[in-house]
């Protein structure tokens, strides 16, 4: 499956709008279609933002159930993505610290982080390959907001609205962080470079 | 307009999210640049090599394990938050009980009962204590070392 891919169709949307006003009445059985339909979307931010399999499905376990326990505060008739995001992306910026402080206890400081491996990617090549790797080598930051534009297909409005942050800020992120990803891959844009 | 302003526009450019003012702008300046112009590919080859790339997606098995475990923390939630007021209800009892039928009855040993209730009263002092730390360790910002 592409890394993104469009949103759902409206008729999906009013499904899951129906399925959130019946968990906020105290269905769970309800909330298994909100699962289906934004798990997908789920895994695939969790792991650009980890970079390993296990720990994306397990902060997007525990993402769907924080999100289940504070649904009666959510507007059912707001988009749910933007909303779950921020609870998932507390939840992967938090499994990166304690990765991070324990990487740093159980090692020799001058050893560096290897980063994630390319084993979670579908389809592999060179480039693809050198483009995880620099992604995975820029900050939190950088990286959260390529992974909501290239991986998500969100909207600078969903962005904003997903990070709490204007849209004109969401232009000027996305500049300095595709700069920097520009930087990392100078080699590979260039009219010889791979692809 | 500034340089940076510019290259920022040529974001919401690519991504087409500019109105027709500022995307008119933007043309303008790609007209008159060549290095503007390098610029814009540079970005939209960019974006074409990030979104090439596509994750290996979790079987159905998986994706039915990852229900399965929600599921049930949902489920077990309800009954944690039931089984705590009862453990509640249960220590609430034992202390009256402990107060009104031992410590305060006068045919017991006075040394007994002053060491029961030292025992007790610093029990009491070390939950407090650990329930006030895990509260303001919740309230501190978890994500400070991330950078953001």
């Amino acid at each position: 499956m592409k890394s993104g891919g469009p949103a759902y169709p409206d008729a999906d949307m009013e499904l899951v709008r129906r399925a959130i006003l019946a968990c906020q009445r105290g269905s769970r059985d309800a909330f298994e279609v909100v699962v289906k339909t934004f798990r997908g979307r789920a895994y695939r931010a969790a792991l650009a933002l980890v970079g390993n399999r296990e720990d994306a499905l397990d902060i997007s376990q525990e993402a769907f159930v924080k999100a289940y326990r504070a649904i009666r505060r959510f507007d059912p008739d707001r988009p749910f993505f933007p909303w779950f995001y921020r609870i998932l992306r507390n939840l992967g910026f938090d499994r990166i610290r304690r990765r991070r402080t324990r990487r740093r206890e159980a090692l020799p400081p001058d050893l560096a982080d290897p980063g994630p491996g390319p084993e979670v990617l579908a389809r592999r090549d060179e480039v693809k390959e050198r483009v995880w790797a620099a992604i995975h080598r820029l900050s939190e930051r950088d990286r959260e907001i390529l992974v909501l534009r290239h991986f998500q297909h969100m909207s600078y409005r969903e962005i904003a609205a997903a990070l709490a942050i204007p849209q004109g800020t969401v232009m000027s992120r996305l500049f300095h962080a595709r700069s920097r990803l520009r930087a990392e891959l100078a080699d590979s844009l260039g009219p010889e470079g791979g692809g | 307009m500034r340089r940076d302003d510019l290259d920022e526009l040529l974001m919401g450019y690519l991504d087409g999210e500019l109105d027709e003012e500022r995307r008119a702008l933007v043309e303008r300046r790609l007209a008159e640049d060549p290095a503007f112009r390098r610029e814009l590919e540079e970005y939209r080859r960019l974006a074409e090599m990030t979104e090439e790339i596509d994750f290996i997606e979790p079987t159905e098995t998986e994706w039915r394990a990852h229900w399965n475990h929600i599921y049930n923390r949902l489920e077990r939630g309800a009954a944690w938050i039931l089984l705590s007021l009862g453990a509640l209800c249960f220590v609430l009892y034992g202390l009256w009980h402990l107060i009104r039928d031992f410590l305060l009855d006068p045919r017991r040993d006075l040394l007994l009962r002053l060491g029961t209730g030292a025992a007790a009263a610093g029990a009491a002092v070390l939950a407090v204590s650990v329930i006030r730390e895990r509260l303001r360790l919740r309230r501190v910002d978890r994500y400070e070392e991330v950078e953001l």
